[in-house]
């Protein structure tokens, strides 16, 4: 069958021309801001605000320079109006056929609804990267996931469903149980986050089984910082369990956004359902090709509670006047998420980002997947951080000292700074099923940057 | 846009008028949801080709019928 041999998912669409891809966006973007300014009261009074009827929206430079930023607090605020969605939802309640939410962890849950239509769009999303990096309707996909409210790999499994591939469904149970059921079903895809799949790992041994003998053929992740962000943990996914390591960069209330790209050099902004700006987090203004900001995506695939403009948090590095070398045209995220606007630290004048720690530091031998960043004020005032990582099993306890002043001068000689840090035994850091916490804080709210700025 | 993909984009229009007749006769719950959900994957077969004409499926009904 000739498309089962195909390179591309959608060929029309991932290598369309830039120009082309811009006249879509116009299209679609001016469709968009016309339904949500009818049907979304968030949106048309935010536009009243601004002074913008759907009409102004001729260009694209239109949409850049005069269509307001939304933020998360933008939509926590419609919806805590008149729960559980108020004015944030653009469609009939009773279109809305599932509803998520964000863990809440850092304030009020953000709910999240997608009518049937916006599932399809944001399960189709993953297919472009399942394809792209050779998964096929024959491969089986092992879901390590809880089924709970976090809508990451509810929307992988409608993304399975469109790619036509088998289902395990490994809810409710423990690792021990989610590694025999692999042992009998034997899937060849293992979907969780990778933090979560280093655990599988790790549990495998205690159990006397080599993980590699699962026989998967690729972990799919997503969540958090993953195999394209940080190549020591790709390394460690692909030998631990004989596997390629891939990741899908996807934002909860705003869909499944980029899938991987198959040179692993990044992951590509799904264009047929997205468009993107990439922004001076305090300023808001454009940045150039190549260079760091945050993410400001607007989805045309999400009708029930429309982001236009959606002021993502997350730090990126764009490029897309080039096709990449996997012939995609699609805007392309070096390195995925470099970290989150809210936990970049100055020190001494240089950004210091998550992801970057996490790179250096684990790519000292005798170090750990668990670390844990935390940033808080130093004795003058100004931003610090301590990095807490465990030691590998392998490391003698009164070596600890040695390698906490080796990863301390890694990162000096790597990003110009010296950061506390502190070495402790295998097993003190909590371990997580879905996304693993390792930023933490401590300073105080007026010195963190304020929201959607 | 190459002239088999314009023959797509047609065909499907067209299958999509028949089965907006189809929905406005089916009076079983079961068999109009089946319509519709048929209506929602023609529409996105066209989003596929960027030919689509509209954002989405149900909204268009609702303009249609009003
Ligand atoms: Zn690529």
């Amino acid at each position: 069958m000739k498309s089962l041999t195909a390179q591309f998912w959608n060929e029309y669409w991932e290598t369309m021309p830039r120009k082309e891809l811009e006249r879509v966006h116009l299209r679609r973007i001016r469709w968009l801001i016309k339904y949500a300014y009818e049907n979304s009261k968030l949106y048309h009074k935010k536009y009243h605000e601004a002074g913008v009827k759907p009409d102004d929206v001729r260009t694209m430079d239109d949409f850049v320079k005069k269509v307001p930023f939304v933020t998360k607090d933008d939509i926590l605020a419609a919806q805590a109006e008149s729960p559980p969605f108020g004015g944030a939802l653009a469609c009939e309640y009773d279109d809305v056929l599932h509803v998520f939410q964000t863990s809440g962890t850092t304030g009020a849950p953000l709910r999240i609804p997608f009518t049937h239509y916006d599932t399809i769009k944001y399960g189709e999303d993953w297919v472009y990267g399942f394809w792209a990096v050779g998964i096929r309707p024959s491969d089986s996909f092992y879901f390590a996931f809880g089924w709970g409210m976090y809508v990451g790999f509810w929307s992988c499994y409608w993304g399975v469903r469109r790619l036509g591939a088998k289902v395990i469904s490994g809810g409710g149970v423990s690792t021990e149980d989610r590694i025999r059921q692999m042992q009998a079903l034997k899937p060849t895809v293992l979907v969780a986050t990778p933090t979560y799949a280093l655990y599988i790992a790790e549990t495998c041994r205690k159990m006397g089984v080599d993980p590699r003998s699962l026989g998967l053929k690729y972990f799919y992740g997503a969540g958090e910082p993953g195999p394209t962000a940080l190549p020591k943990l790709r390394e460690e996914l692909e030998s631990s369990f004989g596997v390629k390591a891939y990741e899908l960069y996807g934002v909860a209330e705003v869909g499944a956004i980029a899938p991987a790209c198959p040179t692993q050099i990044g992951v590509h902004l799904n264009e047929s359902n997205y468009h993107c700006l990439v922004v001076d987090p305090e300023t808001g203004e454009l940045v150039s090709e190549g260079e760091r900001g945050e993410n400001v995506v607007t989805s045309f695939a999400q009708l029930a509670q429309p982001v236009i403009k959606y002021r993502t948090k997350d730090v990126v590095e764009w490029h897309y006047s080039e096709p990449c070398e996997c012939g995609r045209t699609w805007v392309l995220y070096k390195g995925s998420v470099l970290g989150r606007t809210d936990y970049v630290v100055k020190i001494r004048g240089i950004n210091v980002y998550q992801t970057a720690v996490e790179n250096i530091v684990r790519s000292v031998p005798g170090t750990s997947p668990h670390l844990e960043m935390h940033i808080r004020l130093d004795e003058r005032g100004m931003d610090d951080m301590l990095v807490r990582v465990e030691a590998d099993p392998s490391v003698p306890r009164d070596s600890y000292k040695d390698l906490s002043e080796r990863i301390a001068e890694e990162l000096r000689a790597a990003i110009g700074v010296r950061l506390d840090v502190e070495v402790v035994p295998p097993g003190t850091l909590p371990r997580y099923e879905l996304k693993a916490k390792k930023m933490f804080d401590h300073r105080p709210k007026e010195r963190r940057l304020p929201s959607g700025v | 846009m190459s002239g088999s993909t314009e023959e797509v984009v047609r065909l499907v229009k067209q299958a999509r008028e028949l089965v907006w007749k189809a929905i406005e006769l089916a009076d079983a719950p079961g068999l109009r949801k089946a319509l519709e959900d048929a209506d929602m994957m023609l529409h996105w077969s066209l989003w596929h080709l960027a030919a689509e004409e509209g954002l989405a499926p149900e909204v268009e009904r609702k303009t249609v019928r009003s």
